[in-house]
């Protein structure tokens, strides 16, 4: 019944594709999608093959050797593959290089007789899960350093390998102990003076719960914090509280005696990174307000707020969960629709813009929402709203 | 063949009570080994996972359809230029092996692989995904399933490596699932291509046709694979846990239920139930400090318990309620769904076979 797909007919052809391939890339008369195209074709027919014999080899229709045979063309169509990716190509040239090294190894093990097949599958499976078990144990635990042993072992031995099969989870689920949401809020600006808030996650714009998660993870990327103190703290703070006293409305100033880690939260050099690369992602995505093509951004400012979990005493006092207070927003800066940091010397770069509420049971509560104010959303005095009952 | 440990065990006693109590010292911890790894082992409990394992990675890939380019297009969430600085110019640190000098950098570069990486052009780009979409549904039905759970393998590689700020612990989950079903054979029941077999094997007049599958070595092999991976997950995330003071005093629960952005509690029957345990303090201390206790006993223990006969299905049954728990307090049914595949593993072949007969395809029991 495999007569039509014969194992080795399959594999020749797409040998020949790769091949092919290979001739074309280097002969730079017919580069790009066609070349492209032909080494899929090659790897699609190749993995066919190989597929074909591996199932034919566990009903024992066809020998080791003849396995190990088809692995090894694998293998050599899928360097062939590899190496006719262009540069800028770069990552697919090193994952089949990567898959045909995997082949090879699968051809040596296929002849070895049966006791030296046990111990290089045993070896295999001692590495793979030896490898694991550095990832679990290289992370940081709170306050302290990481272990010497695990971190090495991972960055020498198997970080390339973990990294490249996706297996580099360290599975600290909701360690050490849940902690609040991150939300990313941001506030676009035309040259027309109009504007738009943009805030992620949200469950109505979210076509599934899936899409919503996937959402808070990337709201989540923003929110490593760098380890260093500033060195000129001091001098930063009274900036910052200077900067707030002068703006019309005032943004409330932030007290001494709150933790640093509180009041500032520089994010990591990644997390930079992921916040100019979503400031140039909505920068596209909200390129014009709607209906009016001709007007541009002007700029986008962005907050990262943590939600805090409201704790069970207020809940029990019928607290909002939403209650405004609950919201903690940092400043992550003023981008260019090119996602550059426009004014990295801004005084409320990474600090708290705290929301706050009197709560005086004799007065009406007045709520001073700096990071409205700081937006520039709130032009009068600050709003003043009936104390919740 | 059982799924535990206890079989290796068992030959050890036997082999003491009839060579006398010498033999027990000379019992080989390398024939325990190979009695564990290399056992050929019945394919239903593996086929089974492949075939949830699909369905799984379909509709995961089959939801990114809804805002594909901000995943993987260019100028998406990661966009092309973010994606370059994360691959080239993300330095690992290594500690030198004195005490004086300072972390050296070590390389530059991440081993991250994916044509998403570099395609620019939208077409080609929904021409993959319906490609990876195809493959998935495939290798759910077990059609060509080696080679379509490779490229269901492959083509979730290609998201998670692109898109790496968008993923969660589901993922991880997803991943290594495929990873572990790509070196099963897969096809040897519950498949199109069992059926296929079977039908050629008939039209050519084999008697054999309708032979139950042959027991095998690799599947036993990616069987204890995925039961040891299980195992240093709940392993990692019951030690990691206890570093936390939340997990000791008994309210960690909390920040997991009153957490407004992963919970239902824009659901106002959600935000009802626990107001009320909220105004209930002794009723909250209980649930709170049970489900903490519940969470790390099942989390530390099970790694040693389940390997035994006794215990093994109490375990079971724990992880699955676990996992029922999280999905339906925190939304999160796709990650819950695919711990309770990683958990199936346990469940031995003659389990799974006599429950998919009995209740899937409604085959009278045999000795009835």
């Amino acid at each position: 019944m495999f007569a039509f797909f014969k194992p080795s007919l399959l594999m020749a052809s797409g040998l020949a594709s790769s091949a092919i391939c290979l001739g074309l890339s280097q002969g730079a008369s017919i580069t790009g999608f066609p070349t492209i195209l032909l080494g899929l074709a090659g790897f699609l027919v190749s993995l066919a093959s190989f597929c074909i014999t591996s199932m034919l080899l566990t009903q024992g229709l066809v020998t080791n050797g003849y396995s190990a045979a088809i692995s090894t063309a694998m293998s050599l169509s899928l360097f062939l593959t590899g190496a006719s990716f262009s540069q800028e190509w770069d990552t697919m040239a090193m994952a089949s290089h990567g898959f045909s090294l995997a082949l090879l190894v699968i051809a040596v093990i296929l002849v070895l007789p049966q006791k030296l097949k046990k111990v290089s599958i045993s070896l295999l499976v001692i590495y793979h899960f030896l490898g694991i078990t550095t990832a679990v144990t290289s992370l940081e635990p709170p306050g302290a350093t990481p272990s010497f042993i695990a971190t090495n072992m991972w960055a020498y031995y198997f970080r390339h390998y973990l990294t490249f099969m996706y297996l580099n989870n360290a599975y600290h689920f909701y360690s050490p102990e849940p902690g609040p949401p991150t939300l990313l809020w941001f506030r676009i600006q035309y040259d027309d003076g109009t504007f738009r808030w943009f805030k992620i996650p949200n469950r109505q714009e979210s076509p599934l719960q899936m899409h919503y998660q996937r959402m808070l993870s990337v709201t989540e990327s923003t929110n490593m914090s760098s380890s260093n103190v500033p060195d000129n703290w001091d001098e930063k703070l009274q900036k910052r509280n200077l900067a707030g006293l002068a703006h019309t409305p005032q943004i409330t100033p932030l007290n001494r005696t709150l933790s640093q880690s509180y009041m500032y939260r520089e994010p990591s050099d990644h997390s930079k990174r992921m916040i100019n690369s979503y400031a140039r992602y909505i920068s596209k995505k909200f390129a014009h307000p709607d209906g009016k093509p001709l007007v541009n951004i002007d700029t986008i400012k962005i907050y990262k707020i943590t939600h805090g979990i409201i704790t069970v005493q207020d809940l029990a006092r019928d607290f909002d969960p939403l209650d405004k207070t609950l919201f903690y927003p940092y400043f992550l800066g003023t981008f260019d629709k090119t996602g550059k940091l426009l004014d990295p010397e801004d005084p409320f770069l990474y600090f708290l813009l705290p929301i706050t509420r009197t709560m005086d049971p004799n007065q009406p509560s007045v709520l001073t929402d700096s990071l409205e104010i700081h937006a520039g959303d709130q032009k009068p005095a600050p709003a003043k709203e009936e104390a919740k009952q | 063949m059982s799924a535990d440990i206890s079989s290796v065990f068992d030959r050890k006693n036997n082999l003491a009570k009839k060579q006398g109590s010498s033999s027990e010292e000379s019992f080989s911890w390398i024939q325990a080994w190979n009695d564990f790894w290399f056992t050929p082992q019945q394919p239903y409990t593996i086929c089974l996972m492949r075939l949830f394992t699909g369905c799984l990675i379909a509709y995961i890939t089959f939801t990114y359809s809804y805002d594909l380019l901000a995943f993987v297009g260019p100028d998406g969430l990661l966009d092309k230029i973010a994606m370059d600085e994360l691959r080239k110019d993300n330095p690992i640190f290594v500690t030198p092996p004195n005490w004086f000098d300072n972390p050296k950098e070590l390389d530059k570069a991440v081993y991250i692989w994916s044509p998403y990486i570099h395609l620019t052009s939208t077409n080609c780009i929904w021409a993959i995904h319906i490609g990876i979409l195809l493959a998935n549904i495939c290798m759910a039905l077990g059609l060509f399933t080696r080679a379509s759970t490779i490229l269901s393998w492959m083509g979730a590689m290609f998201y998670v490596q692109r898109c790496s700020s968008s993923l969660f612990g589901m993922d991880a989950m997803i991943m290594i699932l495929l990873f572990y079903m790509m070196l099963a054979p897969g096809w040897q029941a519950y498949s199109l291509d069992s059926l296929i077999i079977k039908y050629f094997k008939r039209k050519a007049g084999e008697k054999n046709w309708n032979a139950p599958p042959e027991p095998l070595i690799s599947t036993n092999v990616v069987i204890r694979m995925v039961q040891v991976h299980f195992c240093i997950i709940y392993m990692a995330a019951a030690t990691s846990k206890l570093q936390g003071a939340a997990w000791w005093n008994g309210t960690a629960l909390w920040g997991v239920l009153a957490n407004y952005s992963f919970n239902p509690m824009h659901i106002p029957a959600y935000t009802a139930l626990i107001t009320f345990l909220a105004k209930h303090r002794l009723l909250w201390e209980i649930l709170m400090t049970t489900g903490c206790v519940f969470t790390i006993i099942l989390e530390s223990s099970f790694p040693f318990l389940v390997w035994h006969k006794n215990t093994r299905w109490l375990m079971i049954s724990g992880s699955v309620l676990l996992h029922f728990g999280l999905a339906m307090l925190m939304g999160l049914i796709v990650f819950s769904l695919c711990m309770m595949t990683l958990v199936l593993s346990f469940v031995p072949a003659e389990t799974s076979k006599s429950f998919v007969e009995r209740w899937i395809l409604r085959k009278p029991l045999e000795n009835s």
